[in-house]
């Protein structure tokens, strides 16, 4: 049988032509593929490179938000409703596109902006206290959390007013 | 070899696959006196109605196929896909970083948040290609053989295969189905012209056997590499990109479907009989 299969040396065409060039095979007997792949070499192979990390403008920006602030509210994925970490962005870029303020202001600035336009913006620490509330709730000795949202379900609004 | 040879091979089910039939039997034993390890098959061409294009080069006969191949873009496939097709086909999704093969970090674009993504540009250029010579080898007569393990799309691949008359092998790989065919089926096989790999991976801890033995008996291959193959060099058309989704694999399965019956057909316009 002609032909080596050992397969981890040169290519399907190198050892195809040297088969042809020893004399084991002949001109008319050339397999289909021959022609065309002689006329279509595949592309070398480019060398092998480090991988480098995709990062966008915005990545930043989202980073230095998140160092000071939360994200608390729920994210609807069914509307195009923006987030305000996704606003607070966009302010920032437009901002910064319009070159008034100095980059070193231009956070407070973003802040302060979105502040005026109503939105409320959660720190770490706010978001801190908020649950150390809540804890101090459940630490109350005689009352497990449960029985206080069971108390407060069969709370009747119209008996409080009775009262 | 003879056309009788070659029409009663090519109406031979690969799947149900290489068991003996008298016809195709005889033919082989009478034939080939000598059997090599590649597919050997000289084809014949017979023009109908353009003799005038027979052109004297170099002392041979060019022949309509070799003025398709000089052809820069014979089938019309240079803009049958285009990037955006490919990004929405998800075709950049690679595999977590953690995954990565050594070879195929020139085909990475990038990692974005610890998923490769897969540099498009190159999956296009190399997918043209790939098609390219895919629509040659169809036009010349030979058979392409389908291969792909991922479950989730084998009726899809067989559907498609089916359509097009050509071959599939979607199930497991039984060790040898090429390298110790004549012992497996008892009977000398007829080995594909072109393998197209919709994905080299058997199980996601292995390469596709059938990768290494289409190598071994020189069947050049086509193949979808994921950022986790670890084939590369023995994929003769590597194209990187996404295995796993099905829009990816719609879309591939489309191509090569165009591309194939678009051979086909100036096969039949050419008039070749081979």
């Amino acid at each position: 049988m002609a032909g080596s299969r050992r397969e981890k040396l040169g290519s399907i065409l190198s050892r195809l032509t040297g088969l042809m060039q020893s004399g084991a095979l002949s001109y008319e007997e050339r397999p289909v593929w021959y022609d065309i792949v002689k006329a279509l070499p595949p592309k070398p192979s480019p060398p092998q490179k480090e991988v480098p990390n995709i990062f966008y403008p915005e990545d930043f920006v989202r980073v230095h938000f998140y160092e000071k602030f939360v994200q608390t509210d729920p994210v609807m994925l069914t509307t195009q409703i923006k987030t305000i970490p996704q606003r607070f962005i966009d302010k920032y870029i437009e901002l910064h596109r319009l070159n008034a303020v100095p980059t070193s202001d231009l956070f407070q600035q973003t802040v302060s902006v979105l502040k005026s336009e109503g939105f409320h913006l959660t720190t770490h620490q706010e978001k801190a206290a908020a649950t150390a509330i809540k804890s101090s709730f459940k630490q109350e000795p005689g009352s497990s959390s449960e029985k206080v949202e069971q108390k407060l379900k069969t709370v009747n609004l119209n008996t409080l007013f009775d009262q | 070899m003879a056309a009788s040879l070659r029409k009663a091979l090519i109406s031979w089910q690969w799947q149900n696959c290489l068991r003996s039939r008298q016809v195709a039997k005889k033919c082989v034993q009478n034939q080939i006196s000598a059997f090599s390890s590649c597919s050997s098959l000289h084809v014949e061409v017979q023009l109908q109605g353009v003799p005038q294009n027979l052109v004297e080069a170099k002392g041979e006969t060019q022949t309509q196929l070799d003025i398709a191949l000089q052809h820069k873009d014979y089938f019309g496939l240079k803009h049958l896909v285009t990037l955006r097709d490919l990004f929405n086909a998800r075709v950049h999704y690679g595999h977590n970083a953690g995954l990565r093969h050594e070879s195929m970090t020139p085909y990475i674009y990038g990692c974005r948040q610890g998923t490769d993504i897969i540099d498009l540009e190159q999956t296009l250029s190399l997918l043209e290609q790939a098609l390219d010579v895919c629509a040659h080898i169809v036009y010349r007569g030979g058979m392409v053989l389908f291969v792909c393990r991922n479950l989730q799309f084998l009726p899809w691949v067989e559907k498609t295969v089916r359509e097009l008359g050509e071959y599939a092998h979607c199930r497991p790989w039984k060790r040898g189905i090429f390298t110790n065919a004549a012992n497996i089926f008892n009977t000398l096989p007829i080995y594909p012209e072109l393998c197209i790999f919709l994905g080299t991976q058997d199980t996601v801890f292995e390469t596709h056997r059938a990768v290494v033995e289409s190598n071994k008996l020189l069947i050049p291959s086509i193949g979808i590499l994921d950022t986790n193959t670890d084939c590369a060099s023995l994929i003769t058309y590597p194209i990187p990109g996404n295995d796993d989704s099905p829009e990816s694999l719609a879309l591939y399965l489309h191509l090569f479907k165009t591309a194939i019956l678009k051979a086909k057909e100036k096969r039949k316009q050419d008039g070749i009989v081979s």
